[in-house]
């Protein structure tokens, strides 16, 4: 065989591949085997009335997400404890939200197991178990030197003037001055997880990035929470790049139980995953309900407000 | 009478001692000119004698004295063919042998030269494959000519994307891959992110591959071993060579010092100025550059050679946005080697070696007036020494020890809090024995054992290894293959962004990752092609490990059961064919792998088994090189199975736990780990040089595109929610790219 005929022989195949390549389907980025489970969406807080439960399907992954549509209607639910509390949600009417039948409304206590059961209109039973961390305690709200703040400083706490902790003279942040630090007990935690909610709608700007353009600024939301952080030094800092507007914040730091530990730390960032890219941290988060998906979690909550101030 | 039989005695021990004499001249097929410097290695068929030689300056050994019997002669020399062939030798009657080597500009089974002489692996190493700077320098690149990104068109590699050096050897991962200079470890061999490697063409010799079953001298991997070597200097007088391309000039200068030789090479980037040219306050396009410079001297002064090579290497990039957004980060590697070989007799061969590879990266970073800083360092430094005796009737015997001092630091503060602050100083031991023995002239050995242990959990740990090669008939070789292998040092990585590897050591809180590697061939060698091989291998692991992304982002604990999800077990089959011609107007080669890699972990998939994205069904390589007048032309071809991805496959509802509130739109579900392909992956690069003269100089000019037909390989997939239907955003890898360049020689 002489040479020509090899190099001839050998574009063969690579014709061939041309030929036959397939062109994308968008629908083949999708694998709709998930839709049409039934997932439960309900968060105790220790110290707080049971809280309200959300009941839905998945919806196809390409198609426009309808609560209405996704809500699992006439849903028989009860909740119970290992207190011996035994507590029956029914549906409100705009379908898919249970709240608990019970009056006076029933307290989550701490480092308690409660179940819940639901048995949909279709005859499927999902069930989940919590059990509530223990209560916390936030030691000291400290904004610590440096960065241009000139020393340690404790915030005030609602514990000690409520609603006035946003006037308060050492509730006043400078951005982007000093750090905020929560310095917590010893009580054992799996882990801990930070809130922020802007308090003044409309408030300005405090940042102002110039490699930021009005779509940027736009995508901007006044609340948001973070990942799981643990507090094995016992604290844990609010980093500033959480605050993007001026104005009144209540910052909550919260206990996890296990499954809101799981759900938190296993969930893609962001509400979108990359398939297929270095890191392959596109994965089903970690769910602990049987026969559904989604979280039946609880928590410990302790929060403080401030005022943030536009750079001088 | 007496008398008479001892002075016969006498005569007949003269006799044998005498011998007959031989003479090996070596020449170059083409035009007959001799060839210094070949390596020739005479083994009498009985074993009882095996004698390394080295052809003279004229291509000529002369040998005096040489015991009469039947011979095996190999004899192999750089850019070309090795030549094999069986002589007698008959009493008093010398011998003459002129053997003329073919050219090629393919060498793929190229003999190597090594510590101990000729390089055995081709006869016995099953996947293994050498590539000489020719080779490499001759195989379509994008941009600068790399050696890393061109074993990409070998059979069984693939690589995780356009802009990635990692290597997916027969299913594995990059961190499975063992990557050697000279014989020391690099920890980080890549620039710009993953698009380069760190060896420079201009600095190095030429590769040596193992894409499996690697032998008793290396160990610490699970999967392959790729030993780059430097450039072995041997100009009569100084030279230089200058070279620019598009992003990048480079510069090599080598010369003899009276009998010592030396190089230094050394490259760098110049994209700095036009980047910062381009940057304003509303687009601060981060500032960027790598350099790289490597040296080597060689001495035969001290009654053997010793060898002094250093590369140094490093990428800074960096932005300054505004006042309260920066941040700068750097990595590199700085390798050095001190290695003397000499001979302790006529069947004895030692080498002695001292080496240090240090490899660091650091962050500092300022996000909307968030500090994070990350300081991640790795320093090895290895003392071993060699002994290489080949005793006769066909052995030949390796011992090698060494010990290796490590000392990792990580450290990580994020918002002013240090969260990590790791150091740990593990040292490990290493003994392995090896006897490579030719059983009879169509069956040879290799049995191994490589002992470790190392400190860190008292861990002792034995790895046998094995090669077998029989001939079954003049064409045609059976080759077979095993070992075990345990990896003790984890590299973390992003290959997308792999500035910020690090490695862990596995620490007593986990186990080992084990491997056990089998592979068996065929190799056909029929006079119309060079070689078709046909390989089947099966590599079965336990113990892996998974960076843990879901650790907390403040975690403070650093074990390897902190950092890693453990107790992983997977496995790579396949089979792998090759078709290789190294002669005629067309030279090149096609490869077409089979595969099938899984992987299976408790705390992933729902503990179900998934493909890992470096799982490839079908993988099909074709180069093709000629010469076309005074230009070289090259094409490269490859398809492979489209890598797997996680699909989205549903939206579902669920509130915050922080904030209490729902998106709008629902968040994506995502279906089972890589239960979905990207589309196949295809590309056509191609390549043309020629001699020309420049200044009056001797120079080449390289024209390259990569991607001729522009094909938009998929690269990953991306799920947004932000609006009311979930996009689906397939981002894409490199487009056509052409480039230019210049080599000048002074």
């Amino acid at each position: 065989m002489n040479s020509s005929r090899l190099a001839w022989l050998a574009l063969i195949p690579l014709l061939a591949v041309a030929a036959c390549d397939p062109q994308r389907d968008p629908d083949s980025l999708f694998a709709p085997g998930g839709v049409d489970i039934p997932v439960i969406d309900a968060l105790l807080v220790v110290n707080q009335p049971l809280p309200r439960i959300l009941l839905t399907r998945t919806q196809p992954p390409d198609q426009l997400f309808s609560f209405q549509e996704a809500a699992i209607r006439e849903a028989d639910v009860w909740l119970t404890s290992e207190l011996g509390d035994t507590v029956q949600y029914t549906e409100v009417i705009s379908g898919g939200i249970y709240d608990p039948q019970i009056w006076p409304a029933l307290i989550v206590q701490p480092e308690t197991t409660y179940h819940i059961t639901v048995t949909t209109d279709r005859g499927e039973r999902i069930t989940a178990s919590t059990t509530t961390p223990a209560r916390f305690s936030v030691l000291d709200w400290v904004l610590v030197a440096g960065q241009g703040n000139p020393e340690d400083r404790s915030l005030r706490t609602f514990e000690e003037i409520g609603d006035l902790v946003y006037d308060a003279p050492e509730n006043q942040l400078v951005y982007p001055q000093g750090v905020l630090e929560t310095r917590l007990d010893d009580t054992p935690a799996l882990g801990f997880q930070l809130a922020i909610f802007s308090l003044d709608p409309g408030s300005d700007f405090v940042i102002d990035p110039p490699f930021f353009d009005e779509e940027d600024f736009a995508a901007l939301e006044r609340s948001g929470s973070s990942p799981v952080f643990g507090a094995e030094e016992g604290m844990i800092s609010l980093p500033w790049f959480a605050i993007y507007f001026e104005g009144r914040y209540k910052y909550k730091i919260q206990s996890l139980d296990l499954n809101t530990f799981d759900l938190v730390r296993s969930t893609p960032q962001g509400g979108f995953g990359i398939g297929g890219n270095a890191g392959d941290n596109f994965e089903l988060p970690i769910y602990h309900v049987e026969g559904g998906i989604g979280l039946f979690g609880s928590v410990a909550v302790d929060s403080v407000g401030f005022r943030v101030l536009p750079a001088p | 009478m007496s008398r008479s039989i001892l002075l016969i005695l006498l005569t007949a021990i003269a006799a044998t001692a005498t011998g007959a004499d031989l003479t090996v001249t070596v020449v170059d097929a083409e035009d007959q000119a001799p060839i210094a410097g070949a390596e020739l290695l005479l083994e009498r068929e009985d074993g009882s004698e095996r004698r390394p030689l080295a052809t003279d300056e004229n291509g000529r050994v002369d040998l005096a004295g040489v015991a009469a019997g039947r011979y095996l002669l190999e004899t192999t020399a750089r850019g070309f063919e090795p030549d094999y062939r069986e002589f007698v030798l008959t009493e008093n009657e010398p011998l003459v042998i002129t053997v003329a080597l073919t050219s090629n500009a393919f060498v793929i089974d190229e003999l190597v030269v090594t510590s101990t002489g000729i390089d055995e692996n081709l006869e016995l190493q099953t996947g293994y494959v050498t590539l000489d700077a020719a080779a490499l320098e001759a195989i379509p690149g994008v941009v600068e000519s790399d050696p890393i990104r061109a074993l990409q068109s070998l059979p069984g590699v693939s690589a995780a994307s356009d802009i990635s050096s990692g290597l997916y050897i027969r299913g594995g991962s990059p961190d499975q891959n063992l990557m050697l200079l000279d014989g020391v470890t690099v920890y980080n061999p890549t620039h710009a992110f993953g698009l380069f490697s760190t060896f420079n063409n201009d600095a190095i010799g030429g590769l040596s591959l193992f894409k499996g079953a690697y032998p008793a001298e290396y160990g610490g991997r699970l999967g392959a071993v790729l030993d780059v070597e430097n450039r072995q200097p041997d100009p009569p007088r100084v030279r230089a060579e200058l070279g620019v391309s598009i992003i990048a000039a480079r510069a090599l200068v080598e010369g003899p010092a009276g009998p010592d030789r030396w190089f230094v090479a050394g490259r760098r980037t110049y994209l700095d100025p036009m980047l910062r040219a381009l940057r304003t306050p509303e687009n601060p396009i981060p500032d960027y550059y790598f350099y790289d410079v490597n040296a080597l001297y060689a001495s035969p002064r001290l009654g053997g050679m010793t060898t002094f090579s250093i590369y140094h290497g490093r990428d800074e990039v960096g932005v300054d946005a505004d006042v309260n957004t920066q941040f700068d980060l750097g990595w590199g590697n700085t390798v050095m080697a001190l290695r003397h070989e000499r001979p302790l007799g006529d069947t004895l061969d030692g080498t002695l070696s001292l080496s240090s590879s240090r490899y660091d990266s650091g962050t500092d970073a300022e996000i909307l007036a968030t500090a994070f800083e990350v300081d991640n360092q790795l320093h090895d430094v290895t003392l071993s020494g060699r002994l290489d005796w080949y005793p006769g009737r066909g052995h030949g015997l390796s011992l090698g020890l060494g010990g290796s001092a490590y000392d990792f630091s990580y450290s990580q503060s994020f918002n002013n809090d240090s969260s990590v602050d790791y150091d740990s100083s593990p040292s490990e031991l290493f003994v392995f024995v090896e006897d490579r023995w030719r059983i009879d002239p169509r069956t040879a050995l290799r049995l191994g054992l490589r002992g470790r242990y190392i400190d860190d959990g008292d861990r002792y740990l034995l790895e046998p290894r094995l090669s077998v090669t029989r001939g079954l008939s003049r064409e045609l070789t059976f080759k077979l293959g095993a070992g075990v292998y345990n990896q003790y040092l984890q590299l973390v990585t992003t290959e997308g962004f792999s500035a910020g590897d690090f490695y862990l050591p596995i620490d007593e809180t986990a186990e080992l990752g084990r491997s056990f590697q089998t592979v068996v061939g065929l190799e056909w060698r029929p006079n119309w092609i060079d070689l078709a091989s046909f390989e089947i291998y099966a590599n079965h692991l336990d113990d892996l490990v998974v960076f843990d992304n879901t650790m907390p982002v403040n975690q403070t604990s650093f074990t390897a059961e902190d950092i890693f999800m453990t107790g992983g077990t997977g496995y790579a089959r396949g089979a792998e064919m090759m078709l290789r011609r190294d002669f005629g107007r067309f030279t090149g080669w096609f490869g077409y792998t089979l595969g099938y890699t899984r992987r299976t972990f408790e705390d992933l998939n729902r503990g179900n088994e998934f493909a890992p994205k470096y799982d490839r069904r079908h993988d099909i390589n074709i180069l093709v090189s000629t010469q076309a007048g005074a230009w070289r032309l090259g094409a490269a071809f490859r398809y492979a199975t489209g890598q797997a991805f996680t699909p989205a496959t549903a939206r579902l509802l669920l509130r915050d736990p922080g904030t209490g509130e729902a998106s709008e739109f629902g968040q994506v579900l995502p279906a089972d780990r890589n239960s979905a392909r990207l589309l196949p992956y295809h590309r056509l690069d191609v390549s043309a040089r020629r001699p020309i003269r420049l200044f009056g100089r001797p120079a080449e000019f390289v024209a390259e595109i990569f991607n001729l037909y522009n094909r938009r390989n998929e690269w990953f997939v991306q799920y947004e929610t932000d609006g009311p239907v979930t996009e689906a955003t397939v981002v894409y890898m490199l487009p056509l790219i052409p480039s230019v360049g210049v080599n000048i020689e002074f």
